[in-house]
């Protein structure tokens, strides 16, 4: 499990969002894939062919298998950076197959 | 006899592999990744589909790998574990226009009228396209299409080959560039840019663009010219495309390949922002589906055209079991050239008549 190696962070640094309707809390700077491994999530997508979820590999946008959804497209979470509010869902395509990928 | 093929693409570990189940002895010579190496950056299509117009020899030879395929496709997955994804259900060849797609059935009715083997092309409008595709956009008027075209992971064709031939004892070297070939009595010598050598007393010129410096070396008078095409591949997505098109497919892995784009800018291998529009447009055109998609790659990459589109198959008149060997179509023919063409090579019962492929038809 991943742990915050940054402790300087204050409670006004702190933000939250939601990804797949559940409640994440995250620090300014934190990408979302960093977010939400931090909070515990392993597998937030599934690959549409192959019958597996993935996890961010890279966490620097190249290999794709962190993708979810913000504001209606599938982005790489691991290159966005939380923001206060924010909605996150699970990637379009793992909705399409109507199978959650966590 | 031992052969030193100079060039690992498929072209060149086609015949590799096919000498090794012959039980020839075999080298290769791989170039560097920085080479223009087109067998990395192509489509992957197994296509007889619009091919062969006014060389009806060249339909049937295409016509004949694809027969090939299917075996070809199994004998090496079973030797490798390699698995091809191959796919030969037929290919569609979509249309925007009408008049192009007119003028598109004219050209497949000549090719098949003069080639009696070639299966029965179809030709399909909108309505009738949509029974077997209904994810095409109101702009498609229809399509061409032809049973028996497909498609293969054609990176994973390349590892096969290269595997199969190295399982059947061929020796391969990597990372090397060949600066210079020439014979010495009846023995080959190629000079490696790394200072070693090797030597074969057949030699084989696969080296695709890379011929153009070393074919002439052995007296070969044809040449190659560099053609470029730009590819995009998307985010993966559930399988949904079952036929491929020359311009559009689903990948195994589930991204959706968008290509075809020809441009002759001489060595340019560099992509460009106006060219990935225009494929993506088209491709958005064809499959509305696909606008909300994410694109992750694009590149460039050289195809190696011949002046008529048909391969080079050359046996040196002047020097004793040298050949030079290219082609565009390297996916499509890569089962006869481990079959018929490596028969050719080696001058068994089986050999072919390919005179209509030598380089004489240039009036060089």
């Amino acid at each position: 499990m991943f742990e915050r190696i940054n402790i300087n962070k204050s409670q006004k640094d702190k933000l939250s969002f939601t990804f797949d309707g559940k409640v994440v809390s995250a620090y300014h700077g934190d990408t979302v894939a960093a977010a939400l491994l931090g909070a515990g999530y392993k597998c937030f997508l599934e690959n549409p062919v192959l019958d597996m979820n993935r996890n961010p590999y890279c966490m620097m946008g190249s290999c794709y298998d962190c993708l979810v959804s913000i504001g209606g497209r599938n982005v790489q979470s691991c290159m966005v950076e939380c923001e206060q509010g924010m909605v996150v869902e699970l990637a379009i395509q793992s909705k399409l197959t109507g199978r959650k990928g966590i | 006899m031992k052969t030193l093929i100079i060039g690992g693409g498929v072209v060149g570990l086609s015949l590799a592999y096919g000498l090794t189940k012959l039980n020839e002895d075999v080298v290769v010579v791989c170039g560097r990744d920085d080479d223009y190496n087109a067998s990395r950056g192509n489509f992957g299509l197994i296509w007889s589909q619009g091919k062969g117009l006014g060389f009806p020899e060249y339909s049937k030879w295409t016509q004949k790998s694809i027969s090939l395929w299917p075996d070809f496709a199994e004998g090496l997955e079973k030797l490798t574990g390699i698995n091809l994804n191959l796919n030969l259900d037929g290919g569609f060849e979509y249309f925007t226009n009408q008049k192009e797609m007119d003028d598109y059935v004219k050209v497949l009715k000549e090719i098949q009228n003069s080639s009696t083997s070639i299966e029965g092309f179809k030709s399909l409008n909108r309505e009738q396209l949509k029974l077997y595709v209904p994810e095409i956009g109101p702009k498609v008027v229809g399509a061409t299409f032809m049973p028996g075209d497909g498609h293969v992971n054609p990176l994973q064709l390349l590892i096969a080959l290269r595997e199969g031939a190295r399982l059947g004892g061929a020796k391969i070297f990597n990372a090397a560039r060949v600066d210079r070939v020439y014979r010495s009595e009846n023995v080959y010598t190629a000079q490696l840019d790394n200072n070693k050598e090797l030597s074969a007393s057949r030699v084989i010129i696969a080296a695709g663009l890379g011929s153009l410096d070393l074919a002439p070396m052995l007296g070969f008078k044809s040449t190659v010219v560099p053609q470029q095409g730009q590819l995009l591949i998307t985010e993966k997505l559930p399988q949904f495309l079952k036929y491929p098109s020359a311009t559009i497919r689903q990948v195994n892995e589930g991204g959706i390949q968008i290509g075809g784009s020809t441009k002759d800018r001489g060595f340019d291998n560099k992509e460009c922002l106006k060219t990935v529009s225009d494929l993506a447009s088209h491709a958005v055109d064809v499959f509305p589906c696909l606008d909300e998609v994410n694109l992750l790659r694009s590149w460039a990459c050289l195809r190696v055209m011949i002046e008529d589109g048909l391969p080079i198959y050359q046996k040196s008149k002047t020097n004793p079991d040298a050949f030079f060997i290219t082609c565009h179509s390297g996916i499509t023919l890569a089962a006869i050239h481990t079959d018929l063409l490596t028969e050719w090579v080696v001058g068994s019962k089986k050999s072919p008549d390919l005179s209509m492929f030598s380089e004489e038809r240039f009036n060089v």
